[in-house]
């Protein structure tokens, strides 16, 4: 997935204005250890419990481990955070592919949803994200048992067709993009 | 399951709160959606048309071998350790889910599903002691109240917040702001978390099914589904075998064009795609058929499994908005609703609810997919009529009808009688308390085939003497509703096309062309009056067939085909034509083609004007932009912008007769739009879409609104430069005249 430094700042740009346009709150960290930072400042503010999926748990000061937790131990969980396997600037969404049905339900139970997204896996298009999806799901093993694509916190437009954030699912989504990730 | 018809209808247009609330609604949803295709097209992404291109083309591979596609779903599927079951129908499926629960603790917690609606699936598990609990906010709601979805896509969106608090109120017991929707979806969270954490059997819908994967598409806003299947440890997707895709490049389209189409925005919150059960989880797929089969079948119909349930067609629908989709429906409404209801729930459940359309084929207009949605509206209603018949009152009216004579003698009499009740073009007479928001227009004491004379040479001299219609043999066809109740129109129509310099003719046995008993489902009789329209047209040996008449216009230029589908003989003779077939407006544009300026005068002040084009003119002939040139650049009359200018006016042929309620939604919404405008004068180009506003403007007291027709205008027009023409060459030459420089605004 390279591709020259002035298309990246393109997707991020793109990726942003998206984002924020459904209610996402959006930052943008030059490094790993900015990363660090950022992500402690929202545990500090987050207070409460904070979970995170087994791939990002490192970055946080302390965060107790998911695996294993049970559905009620994670409805007490105020802040949840996730690494992103796609980011789409198109639709300014975090694609997410969870290890496990803990990861799943961390992504939609708690208030607060914080998204780790390295800047190298934004795809420009609806369409290339679903060629990377058609490899996923496509592999024998099941490696991809379920994709999910978030666009904005949840929300319903049930009642007179209000936009009200936070339905059953988070009502705060924060997505954390990061450079100089080292998986590109 | 609803309550007959009759009732619905009744209970929905006694509640005023109903018709505001959707008619709210419906405005937004225009707004957004709108702007979301208009900002995808300017962005330079692929367009509405471009993508429900591809999507139909999609979906109708799909439908060519659809077994194949179902049994590679099946396959793929089963390889990813999903259990795949195929329900012929409601019981069998509602069967498996129940047999399913029982083996799992019992009840039952839910997302939204269309499908679980379609099968009342929520009732069947009830009657074997099986809880099924909604968690849609919506849907929720809709299941506390003990009522079926509104709306596909926003099942409650015919109620309003007041309403909806009750609802919370009474059933969580705790206080619930009547004004606060977020306190209100916060109240839902609250009362549906506990649900979530003790379930162990989930069900959801599909949005797709794809094919080369195995994979079930679902999108949602609320987080209902990701609780929902992370949580269980049996889900199981219900879903009817039309949802299925080739592969995932076709999802993206899909994605593209539902959520524009169903809430206006970009895209959904949530798309998720489960391919396979996930920590031991286990995963079923009920493929349902429930006369999806049939349906495919039937080439009449085939193209409505297209859906991909938007509910664009419900949302644009102006006679839902009047009685919402509990009305405009059965289980699945809006137009779609009118179209599978028989396969799915039976033709006598859809019986009612066609009637209400008006056929301004809006919904097509929409449909992310291109579904022949008014057309298939009209074959549910012929095979209703097949079945039933034509009721009582129509069997009477039609029989007068079709016969000329016997149709011009009632009217002589009707005429001759109802002389001493007469005041400005009105009748006086006592209505039901239904049909008070109108008045009764007058038929006219000479109608058009006794006022206006066989043929009209063309005229040599004059503004538009010069046309590019110059020579040519023009047959006017009438209509009888014009010929009965506005030979001014016709009248008018001639003077314009004679002053093009075409000769016109008056063919002297036309008649009606059908069109009234092809809406409404009695295509015998229809075609009869066809056949005769087509011979009588023909005689006239013109090069061109004009009219003043739009939907006639439509009806011989689109729905003879239909008619005459399995009679090749009548059929070649209705194209042939057809081709030269053309309203007033397409005329004077297009075969005259009247240059800039050619009728710019200034008569009497008749204040601003502004402009409602007929639905059909629009969407079928489209040839508003030419109506609109006519009056803008021909004329010089600068047009007030109408608000929701592309929303029908209620007429609807009998639907404004039969279901009085929703003529008047209509035409108030639209009379409202006028008076917004500003304009005095509303210009319209269909003689019942005139005759509908003309009534209902003249029955409110107090607001003057001229309803005229394009040809009336027009010729008001040509009238005003004659008459500057002949005084100037009397007079003084080279005096302007008073007025005839500046423009009307």
């Amino acid at each position: 997935m390279n591709r020259p430094a002035g298309d990246a700042d393109r997707l991020v740009a793109l990726f942003a204005s998206e984002a924020t346009a459904v209610d996402a709150t959006v930052e943008i960290f030059d490094d790993v250890q900015g990363l660090r930072d950022g992500l402690a400042l929202l545990c500090d503010q987050a207070g409460g419990r904070v979970m995170a999926t087994a791939a990002v748990s490192g970055l946080l000061p302390s965060a107790p481990r998911l695996a294993d937790s049970s559905a009620a131990a994670l409805a007490e969980v105020s802040m949840g955070v996730s690494l992103a396997w796609r980011g789409v600037a198109e639709t300014g969404s975090c694609v997410l592919l969870p290890a496990s049905r803990s990861e799943r339900l961390l992504a939609v139970c708690a208030p607060w949803h914080v998204v780790v997204l390295p800047v190298p896996r934004i795809v420009a298009t609806l369409d290339l994200l679903m060629e990377d999806v058609a490899g996923a799901v496509a592999t024998a093993d099941g490696q991809a048992p379920y994709v999910t694509m978030i666009t904005g916190p949840s929300r319903t437009a049930d009642i007179e067709r209000i936009i009200t954030i936070g339905a059953h699912g988070p009502r705060r989504l924060q997505v954390n993009l990061v450079r100089g990730w080292g998986d590109a | 399951m609803p309550e007959p018809f009759a009732r619905r209808y009744r209970d929905a247009v006694a509640d005023p709160q109903l018709a505001a609330n959707l008619l709210t609604f419906q405005r937004g949803w225009r707004t957004m959606r709108d702007a979301r295709f208009d900002a995808a097209s300017t962005s330079g992404a692929p367009d509405f048309d471009d993508l429900r291109a591809r999507l139909a083309a999609a979906k109708d591979r799909v439908l060519a071998d659809h077994e194949t596609y179902i049994e590679q779903f099946s396959r793929m599927a089963r390889a990813n350790g999903v259990i795949v079951h195929r329900a012929a129908d409601g019981d069998a499926a509602a069967a498996i889910v129940a047999s399913i629960c029982r083996e799992r603790g019992g009840s039952l917690i839910k997302t939204k599903s269309m499908v679980s609606e379609e099968i009342d699936l929520n009732h069947r598990l009830a009657a074997q002691g099986i809880a099924a609990i909604e968690t849609d906010v919506g849907e929720w709601i809709m299941q506390l109240r003990g009522e079926t979805p509104a709306h596909m896509v926003m099942p409650a969106i015919h109620l309003n917040r007041r309403q909806i608090a009750a609802t919370l109120r009474d059933a969580t017991g705790h206080p619930v702001s009547d004004e606060d929707v977020a306190d209100q979806v916060r109240t839902v969270r609250e009362a549906l978390r506990p649900e979530f954490l003790s379930a162990h059997v989930g069900l959801t819908g599909a949005n797709a099914l794809i094919a080369n994967t195995g994979s079930i598409m679902l999108v949602t806003n609320e987080g209902n589904e990701g609780l929902l299947t992370a949580i269980v440890d049996v889900q199981v997707v219900v879903a009817g075998i039309e949802k299925l895709l080739p592969g995932l490049d076709d999802a993206a389209t899909q994605l593209r064009l539902l959520a524009r189409s169903a809430t206006g925005q970009a895209i959904t919150t949530y798309t998720t795609f489960i391919t396979a059960p996930h920590d031991g989880q286990e995963l079923h797929v009920v493929l349902l058929d429930n006369g999806r089969s049939a349906m495919r079948a039937d080439p009449e119909f085939s193209d409505a499994l297209r859906c991909i349930r938007c509910a664009a067609c419900a949302s644009v629908c102006p006679p839902y908005a009047a009685v919402g989709g509990q009305v405009f429906g059965y289980i699945y409404s809006g137009a779609i609703g009118l179209v599978n209801t028989p396969f799915h729930n039976g033709l006598d459940n859809a019986a009612g609810p066609q009637s209400l359309c008006v056929s301004c084929n809006a919904c097509q207009d929409v449909c992310p997919v291109d579904i022949p949605l008014p057309a298939q509206i009209l074959a549910v209603r012929r095979r209703v009529v097949e079945q039933r018949g034509v009721g009582a009152l129509k069997r009477v009216v039609f029989a007068v009808w079709r016969r000329r004579w016997l149709f011009n003698a009632v009217f002589d009499v009707a005429t001759w009688l109802s002389a001493p009740l007469r005041r400005n073009g009105e009748l006086r007479l006592p209505r039901p308390r239904a049909h008070r928001w109108r008045t009764v227009p007058a038929p006219a004491v000479r109608p058009a085939h006794r006022l206006i004379p066989a043929h009209t040479p063309g005229r040599r001299d004059g503004p538009l003497a010069h046309s590019a219609a110059r020579g040519q043999r023009v047959a006017l066809f009438v209509q009888c509703l014009t010929d009965r109740f506005s030979p001014e129109v016709a009248a008018a129509a001639v003077r314009l096309v004679a002053a093009c310099g075409a000769d016109v003719v008056v063919p002297r046995a036309q008649h009606c062309c059908g069109l009234p008993m092809f809406d409404s489902g009695d295509w015998p009789t229809a075609r009869v009056l066809a056949r005769h329209t087509i011979a009588a047209l023909e005689s006239s040996d013109a090069d061109w067939i004009v009219s003043t008449a739009n939907s006639c216009v439509v009806a011989v230029v689109h729905e003879y085909e239909s008619l005459f589908k399995e009679d090749p003989a009548w059929a070649r003779r209705a194209r042939a034509l057809a081709a030269r077939t053309v309203d007033l407006a397409t005329f004077l544009d297009r075969v005259a083609q009247l240059p800039d300026g050619a009728l710019a005068d200034a008569p009497a002040d008749h204040g601003p004007y502004t402009y409602h084009p007929f639905c059909q003119t629009r969407t079928v002939l489209r040839a508003d932009g030419s109506a609109r040139r006519l009056l803008q650049d021909v004329c010089g009359i600068q047009l007030r912008e109408l608000t929701e200018a592309n929303i029908c006016c209620g007429f609807g042929g009998s639907t404004s007769m039969t279901a009085p309620e929703v003529g008047r939604a209509i035409a108030e919404r639209k009379l409202g739009n006028v008076d917004g405008s500003g304009a005095t004068t509303l210009v319209t180009d269909n003689p019942g879409c005139v005759l509908h506003l003309r009534a209902a403007a003249s029955a409110r007291k107090g607001r003057p609104l001229r309803a005229r027709h394009l040809a009336e205008v027009l010729a008001e027009q040509l009238d005003g430069v004659d008459a500057r023409e002949r005084q100037a060459a009397g007079a003084s030459p080279g005096r302007p005249t008073p007025g005839s420089a500046q423009k009307r605004s």
